[in-house]
């Protein structure tokens, strides 16, 4: 296990330090865009270096953490690494006295305000993370059934199971086996999504600072917006809402950092910018296809900021200064650039080729309606893009708006997620900004055209607006240029829109602390239990008690036969240690006990497990008659079927 | 005049409360749920007076839920 940590610790500052070096190339000027940029491409290196790994079947500890020693040995070995190893080493400095810098730049309630919701984020990050597994409904139908079967086989590939889902891209499922891998366990594995809560709070300062906001503004701007139940709750949800959001914020920081100021500020970095940009479009179309609907409206405000502030010039002088920047560009340069580029189009378009050589159709499942007309056959869901669905989906924000007619828990049931601070004085200062800040009135016709474009096909749930957790962003931002304005205020005054902040924080932070969901008991009852013995299927919030059959019947050494349904639970039959070699037995409707059990016998397992809710009735009502025939199968536990020893 | 409610910082925090008002509509409770779910687990004894209020309360939201259903 030491050994195996080693490596995670190799694995993680060989990427780090990569990020670090090709930085030089993508400066904007701005110190949070910078690490914004920075850890992104940690994020892009890291989720490279593991989709490689996985393809070709090396997904493991040794391979990745050897391999990253031996690169971090031969950067030691010759000179220009070495000496650039060292400026890595002491960047750490001057990056401490830089954010000493800013600590000083706030004022003294801010300090406390932020300091606060640091120390309480963390607490309960660690907490929340550390004591609950995964329990999230489609995490634990197909997004960690990928990454446990992944983490498993030491291979990223397809395999044989129920749902269809696990052809989704997946960028974000790869970038969480990282989480996993190096432990073989799933005891940290939602952390996984705490790198999208960084670049979408780093991303949301850096569009502040960008529209001219000053540090105070910007810190306010980033703790509301990393405060939004919406944004917190999925990020520990081990889903890949929070990447694309937090990618969309960056992209849109980096449009206003690079067209909407002045251009000597930064000088010589437009090119760098425009890669990065590309690059992280592609990454989060790995991640989720809507990141498609979002581009229109970041589209919208690249030519809404190049036409603002190159009137005169015109949008060819960005063109003209982006060719002589890679005219000045070394080889070393546009070496880098276009290996980004083409790791950026493998990331962005692996998942569709795939599908599209296996299954006929870049978007399986999914299949394609246009205003009624099938273009795509789908084997589970359809996007159906119509005016009708358009019409519909705005219907149910308005009447999702103002989170009346549900509590705000994870999967956003009937609500829009976004929380106190949002509702309470975001939509208020965004009114003042829209009407005082023509910048942000960009920004803000940007982030509505991504939000209608969405509209168009969003599907037709309850749950539809885990989609949309970058809007709240911009009522964020808003109220950061707010707070700035309120500068000229009286003091009560001023005393009395803190004092609300504070509440409004304070209650986004009760709601958090729960999830607004999971009973008192239940996280009592799993922190009785060891920390590496808290499998997903011990936590029975949404996963029935028969899975606890497995844990209790099944040795994990033996290949563990299953029949779920297209939405059921495969991921707690993996156990936390992701151990148990599984088979998918499918039942059709006319089988017989002899059947079934000739099946169990050719996936090598005497096991066959069902569930109520994700087996189909049928199946367990077959099951149910052979087992009280006493033919061939006997009930071992509830849902768990056995060959008799004596048919073996 | 109309300058001056704009720059009036009561304007701006009297919507600021008055939106934090319509917004506590029920999520204040289920907020408060939380901290007396908490409470009620680690220290039940202490609690008993506070069961008639929540009761009310539940009702109240309920009934407001209904309200906005119709």
């Amino acid at each position: 296990m030491v050994l195996n940590l080693l490596f995670w610790i190799a694995h993680f500052f060989l990427f780090l330090f990569l990020a670090y070096i090709s930085l030089g190339y993508f400066r904007s000027g701005r110190a949070s865009l910078d690490l914004a940029i920075m850890l992104f491409l940690w994020i892009f290196y890291t989720t490279c270096s593991l989709m490689l790994f996985g393809l070709l079947g090396w997904l493991t500890a040794p391979a990745l953490g050897i391999t990253a020693l031996l690169v971090l040995l031969l950067f030691v070995v010759f000179e220009p690494f070495r000496n650039k190893l060292f400026q890595f080493l002491s960047a750490w400095t001057s990056f401490a006295s830089e954010l000493r810098q800013w600590w000083c730049t706030l004022p003294r309630w801010l300090k406390w305000l932020a300091g606060t919701a640091a120390v309480f984020g963390l607490v309960r990050f660690a907490f929340l993370i550390w004591t609950l597994p995964p329990f999230i409904w489609d995490s634990l139908t197909y997004h960690l059934t990928n990454v446990g079967q992944w983490i498993h086989d030491g291979r990223i590939g397809i395999f044989p199971t129920s749902t269809a889902r696990i052809f989704s891209p997946a960028n974000y499922e790869v970038l969480a086996t990282w989480f996993g891998v190096f432990i073989h366990h799933d005891i940290v594995i939602e952390a996984s999504g705490l790198p999208a809560y960084l670049l979408g709070g780093l991303s949301v300062y850096a569009i502040t600072r960008g529209l001219d906001g000053r540090q105070q503004a910007a810190t306010i701007a980033t703790i509301t917006y990393l405060s939004v139940p919406a944004f917190l709750f999925a990020v520990t949800n081990t889903k890949n809402d929070p990447y694309v959001a937090a990618v969309y914020l960056l992209c849109s920081a980096i449009l206003v950092n690079s067209f909407l100021r002045d251009r000597d500020v930064h000088r010589g970095t437009l090119l760098g910018q425009m890669v990065i940009f590309i690059s992280a479009v592609l990454f989060a179309v790995g991640t989720k296809t809507y990141m498609v609907h979002l581009f229109p409206g970041l589209v919208l405000v690249g030519i809404g900021v190049v036409l603002k502030n190159h009137k005169e010039s015109n949008a060819n002088s960005l063109i003209r200064q982006m060719r002589s920047e890679l005219d000045a560009l070394g080889k070393r340069g546009k070496g880098l650039f276009a290996l980004l580029l083409c790791m950026a189009i493998f990331l962005g378009g692996y998942w569709y080729v795939r599908n599209l050589v296996q299954t006929g159709s870049p978007f399986f499942p999914y299949g394609v309606r246009i205003e009624g007309e099938t273009v795509l056959e789908s084997e589970g869901n359809t996007i159906d893009l119509s005016p009708e669905n358009f019409l519909y989906n705005l219907q149910a924000f308005a009447s999702k708006f103002g989170d009346k007619q549900y509590r705000i828990v994870p999967d956003l049931s009937n609500t829009t997620g976004w929380g106190w601070i949002i509702y309470g004085m975001g939509l208020v200062a965004a009114g003042w900004a829209l009407i005082q800040k023509k910048e942000f009135r960009l920004l803000f016709t940007g982030f509505l055209a991504s939000f209608l474009v969405i509209a168009i096909s969003l599907p037709r749930s309850p749950w539809n607006l885990r989609y949309v957790i970058w809007l709240p962003a911009i009522f964020a931002i808003g109220l950061g240029l707010f707070f700035e304005y309120t500068h000229q205020w009286p003091v009560s005054g001023r005393k009395v829109l803190v004092g609300l902040f504070w509440f409004c924080l304070g209650m986004n932070g009760i709601m958090s602390l729960t999830y607004n969901l999971i009973p008192i008991d239940q996280i009592g009852s799993m922190l009785a239990l060891p920390a590496l013995e808290r499998d997903a299927g011990k936590f029975h919030l949404q996963v029935p008690v028969e899975y606890e059959s497995v844990y209790q019947y099944v040795p994990n050494d033996v290949v563990l036969g299953y029949n779920l349904h297209e939405n059921g639970f495969v991921y707690p039959l993996l156990r936390a240690d992701l151990s148990q070699d599984l088979a998918y037995i499918p039942v059709r409707e006319n089988e017989t006990c002899p059947q079934i059990a000739d099946e169990l016998r050719s996936k090598d397992t005497r096991y066959l497990f069902v569930a109520p809710v994700h087996t189909e009735d049928y199946v367990i009502g077959i099951l149910e008659k052979c087992a009280s025939s006493g033919e061939i199968l006997r009930e071992r536990a509830p849902g768990l079927f056995v060959i008799k020893s004596n048919d073996q | 005049m109309i300058n001056k409610l704009w720059n009036s910082p009561w304007l701006w925090l009297s919507l600021m409360l008055l939106a934090t008002l319509w917004y506590a509509w029920p999520q204040l409770f289920y907020s408060l749920f939380i901290v007396y779910d908490a409470l009620e687990t680690y220290f039940p004894a202490g609690l008993e007076w506070v069961q008639p209020l929540l009761h009310i309360i539940e009702n109240l939201r309920a009934g407001s839920l209904w309200w906005i259903k119709q």
